[in-house]
């Protein structure tokens, strides 16, 4: 009887109650697509830099790091990634952890075309690991990917880089670097594909040629390497793999890609921070506003309440029922929230949210321009938990105040 | 023994800035089936002693004693429950829980009692026949008239089995016709069930029904009178 009383002086005042209860519902979905929008942005920056440019592990000899000269290289490369494939597997399943590896070797030195030189870091990738483990098939905007020309020493660079030197497809530009004996070394190559990644400024310093004629041109042996990077089957596996490596080969560094973009980590604690702090102001706005409203109720009922009282209803019970009416007004709100957030998810969630309006701004950070929301389910009862505090927060002021009055005198009232 | 009983009864006002005397050493005895009036011009001091007698105020000297209990005595929350088994009310205003409807108003009290459900059911109904408004069993006071309500109340006063109902100017707000219907049943409840009838009102039409009037004037009983 004491929770079909609340329900019924719910609605006493249709308007009041549904104002709010329409506050609380856009409360919560804007709240649930806060979060969506935040963990999807983290999301999708965290996919771009392992599918678009680290991958999930990357190995290098730690005199690299150090140095970056080429005579710090990881020897039969190819032999290594061979065994590490077999070797790491699904314990219950058998199912090989790692997708794919690309052992790359790595140099910096100059770009020259006829107009313009920059300082560049060239990657010698073998075309078919490389693209196992790097979606260059979504960044290559203009030509082809190694093997699909016939051109001799092919390079692969940004539109920007292009832009700089002022070249276009199909010229040529000259590499001036350094070998592993130290020599000044110095190739020709032709502009076969012209990429565009997530990060203007990779797009800036990277360029991609064969390794093959990288190693050729370092006096390297043709199974050298000076990184090696990883890409996993399961995520989850990912110390399991790092550890293990670390164990095996104390001289190379093994560093996961939360390792190797610090950014990612602050954008996570971030992201936890202000989702923290957007839902305590609007639980506390909420609040606010449950509380007025309950309250007009509560002194619009002084004398009905007074009369409960006299006849015998004990304050435990008024509190109750007041604690009732404000759970029902302020939590009746959030399914409806929720519902209109998991419509809203339907679009936002496979096809996004485009800012390319500010494309700019964000390539220069390494974003994508195009952010797919994402929301974890477990938010929906969270934010149904939130709510539900949120109410019974409201509902002692009002409730209390209900308990201090004096049914002799709100009787008598006229 | 008395059913009530009032034992120098004073009540007064803003003792410490600017007291006003209610009531001035008020001794009174009220038997179990009375159909008692307490008349007197505003100010005198009736509603404050109806209060004092039904628990809703508590007295500045002297005692109240129901059956023996000195309810001046009880706690707050000791006094909800004693009013809730021991006490009908009826108000001027009447005072139904609007979000009810008549039949669940009178079921209402004994829910607090924690009665079984078969027993408020049945009994609402039989008290609504009693009042003569069972028709509307499933109406909400809303759509009641003042003078249905007022029995609505009448019902709810009667549903805990109190040992008697205190009725504060019951029909200020009443026609003719519907003051001499409510006035018909309380006067039957009175005389077949022995229903104790306690009064306070100006209504001469209430004072003519009753069969014992008492006069307060200036906080102090002026008349006892059994006509």
């Amino acid at each position: 009887m004491l929770l079909k009383i609340a329900w019924r002086n719910v609605w006493r005042n249709r308007l009041r109650s549904l104002v709010v209860i329409t506050a609380v519902a856009i409360g919560v979905a804007a709240l649930l697509l806060i979060i969506a929008y935040f963990q999807g942005f983290v999301g999708t920056y965290v996919n771009s830099v392992i599918h678009k440019e680290l991958s999930h592990l990357q190995i290098h000899p730690k005199a690299f790091l150090r140095d970056r000269e080429a005579q710090y290289f990881i020897p039969q490369s190819d032999a290594l990634t061979e065994k590490w494939i077999a070797t790491f597997k699904d314990e219950t399943t058998g199912e090989p952890l790692i997708k794919a590896i690309s052992a790359r070797s790595q140099a910096q030195g100059m770009i020259v075309s006829p107009k313009a030189s920059r300082a560049v870091q060239v990657y010698g990738v073998k075309p078919r690991q490389e693209k196992a483990v790097i979606s260059w098939q979504n960044m290559l905007k203009e030509g082809v990917w190694f093997g699909e020309s016939q051109k001799k020493h092919p390079i692969i660079i940004s539109k920007k880089m292009a832009g700089r030197l002022q070249v276009k497809l199909n010229k040529k530009v000259v590499l001036n670097l350094v070998s592993a004996k130290g020599e000044v070394v110095s190739g020709a190559f032709r502009i076969i594909g012209l990429f565009e990644s997530h990060s203007s400024k990779r797009d800036e310093v990277q360029v991609l040629i064969q390794q093959k004629d990288l190693n050729e041109l370092l006096e390297l042996p043709p199974k050298a390497a000076h990184e090696i990077a990883i890409l996993l089957q399961k995520p989850g596996a990912l110390e399991k793999i790092a550890e293990s490596l670390k164990k095996q080969y104390p001289d190379w560094s093994i560093q996961n890609y939360k390792e190797l973009a610090p950014e990612i980590q602050l954008f996570d604690s971030q992201m936890l921070l202000m989702l923290g702090i957007l839902i305590g102001i609007v639980m506390l706005a909420l609040i606010f506003s449950i509380v007025n409203t309950m309250l007009m109720a509560v002194l619009e009922r002084y004398r009905e309440l007074g009369m409960l009282m006299a006849i015998g209803m004990n304050r435990l019970k008024i509190f109750g029922m007041i604690v009732w009416e404000t759970l029902i007004l302020g939590t009746a709100g959030a399914p409806i929230g929720m519902l209109l957030t998991y419509l809203a998810m339907q679009q936002l969630g496979t096809k996004g949210l485009d800012l390319s309006a500010f494309s700019k701004g964000l390539r220069a950070w390494g974003f994508d321009t195009r952010i797919i929301f994402s929301l974890n389910p477990s938010w929906y009862w969270k934010i149904a938990l939130t709510m539900m505090l949120t109410a019974l927060l409201a509902a002692l002021y009002p409730a209390w105040k209900a308990i201090r009055f004096k049914p002799v005198e709100a009787i008598n009232k006229r | 023994m008395s059913l009530i009983e009032t034992r120098q009864l004073t009540k007064t006002y803003n003792p410490e800035t600017v007291p006003v005397h209610a009531l001035r050493g008020v001794d009174l005895c009220i038997e179990k089936g009375e159909f008692t009036a307490i008349v007197g011009p505003s100010g005198s001091g009736k509603t404050t002693l109806l209060n004092i007698i039904g628990g809703l105020d508590k007295p500045s000297s002297g005692q109240v004693l129901i059956n023996q209990t000195d309810i001046a005595q009880l706690s707050e929350n000791q006094l909800i429950d004693f009013r809730r088994d021991h006490i009908g009310f009826v108000f001027q205003a009447y005072n139904l829980i609007p979000v009810l409807t008549a039949r669940e108003n009178v079921s209402f009290i004994m829910l607090l009692q924690k009665r079984p459900a078969a027993e408020r059911k049945a009994r609402a109904m039989e008290l609504l026949e009693a009042v003569g408004i069972a028709e509307k069993a499933d109406v909400r006071p809303i759509y009641l008239s003042g003078g249905q309500q007022q029995r609505v109340a009448v019902a709810r006063a009667l549903a805990s089995r109190p040992d008697f109902v205190l009725a504060d100017e019951p029909t200020a707000n009443l026609d003719s016709v519907a003051t001499k219907r409510l006035l018909d049943i309380m006067a039957r409840l009175n005389e077949e069930e022995g229903m104790t009838f306690i009064f306070s009102t100006h209504d001469q039409r209430v004072i003519d029904r009753a069969r014992r009037i008492i006069r307060l004037e200036d906080g102090k009983i002026t008349q006892d009178e059994t006509p």
